[in-house]
């Protein structure tokens, strides 16, 4: 939904009552999460319009807005503390470790990547216990720089080998 | 034993060193944290499993609780050929002379 100022604030809310009664979810956060900056934006008393807002149709909609918007927020906010209950139960590097197993044989994988996932898995929930969410995510990156540093290292090497050994 | 092969380098000695003086184990990053850079965060898995190798170090994995979802950390133990050699490098004076 676009930012419409030149509308009418009874306009608006149609707009966001629509939002709101859309089953398809093709609205998007940024959607509501407009909708409830214009909702407080309302609520202020200096809003122009506020006067007509308080009584009538629109006043109406307006409470009706204001309490489906509080249900979505709840909605939302519960979608989001499910989120992140699901990312604290999954340890993340699982696909890694199926690839790294078929490169490295399982030898080397439990004796050289199991331990540094390893490390990596306490600290990474050390961070999401602290609410620490990028902190996280900066873990994570860092084992996988930490292991594939290394790779990348010897596979510059084999082509800079092959390219020497062509213009010989 | 054949020095050449398995006589273990000066960061290994070092690692070595550090795991002789806690009986009780120390997990990879520990090791990092007490060798005062030495041993970088990258390279200490690859050191201690080639110190698992020669048979100078054993890992054993402790039991984590059941509701912890990431994989169990290892801890690195000092074997007995790995105290003779240290005892061994001490007599001699030579601790990673082979580095």
């Amino acid at each position: 939904m676009k930012a419409d100022d030149d509308a009418l604030p009874s306009e608006r809310f149609n707009k966001i009552h629509a939002i709101l009664h859309d089953c398809d979810n093709k609205y998007s956060r940024d959607d509501f999460q407009e909708a409830l900056d214009y909702i407080v934006q309302v609520q202020k008393p200096d809003f122009p319009g506020a006067s007509e807002l308080k009584g009538g149709e629109a006043g109406k909609l307006y409470d009706e807005v204001k309490k489906a918007l509080h249900e979505k927020k709840q909605l939302l906010a519960l979608l989001l503390e499910h989120r992140r209950e699901l990312t604290e139960k999954m340890s993340p590097g699982r696909k890694f470790s199926n690839l790294a197993m078929l490169v490295l044989g399982e030898k080397r994988f439990h004796r050289y990547v199991v331990p540094a996932m390893a490390d990596m898995h306490m600290e990474y929930f050390a961070a999401l216990k602290a609410g620490e969410y990028k902190k996280a995510r900066f873990i994570v990156w860092r084992f996988y720089v930490l292991i594939l540093w290394p790779l990348v290292r010897i596979f510059v090497a084999t082509i800079k080998t092959i390219f020497d050994f062509a213009h010989r | 034993m054949k020095p050449t092969q398995s006589w273990p380098t000066k960061t290994e000695m070092t690692v070595l060193t550090l795991l002789m003086n806690s009986p009780q184990g120390l997990y990879g990053l520990e090791v990092v944290e007490q060798s005062n850079n030495e041993v970088k965060r990258g390279s200490v898995y690859v050191l201690l499993g080639r110190l698992e190798e020669k048979g100078y170090v054993e890992r054993t994995t402790p039991k984590v609780d059941a509701s912890y979802p990431g994989l169990p950390r290892p801890i690195y133990k000092l074997t007995a050929p790995g105290q003779k050699v240290l005892a061994l490098a001490d007599q001699l004076d030579m601790g990673g002379a082979f580095a």
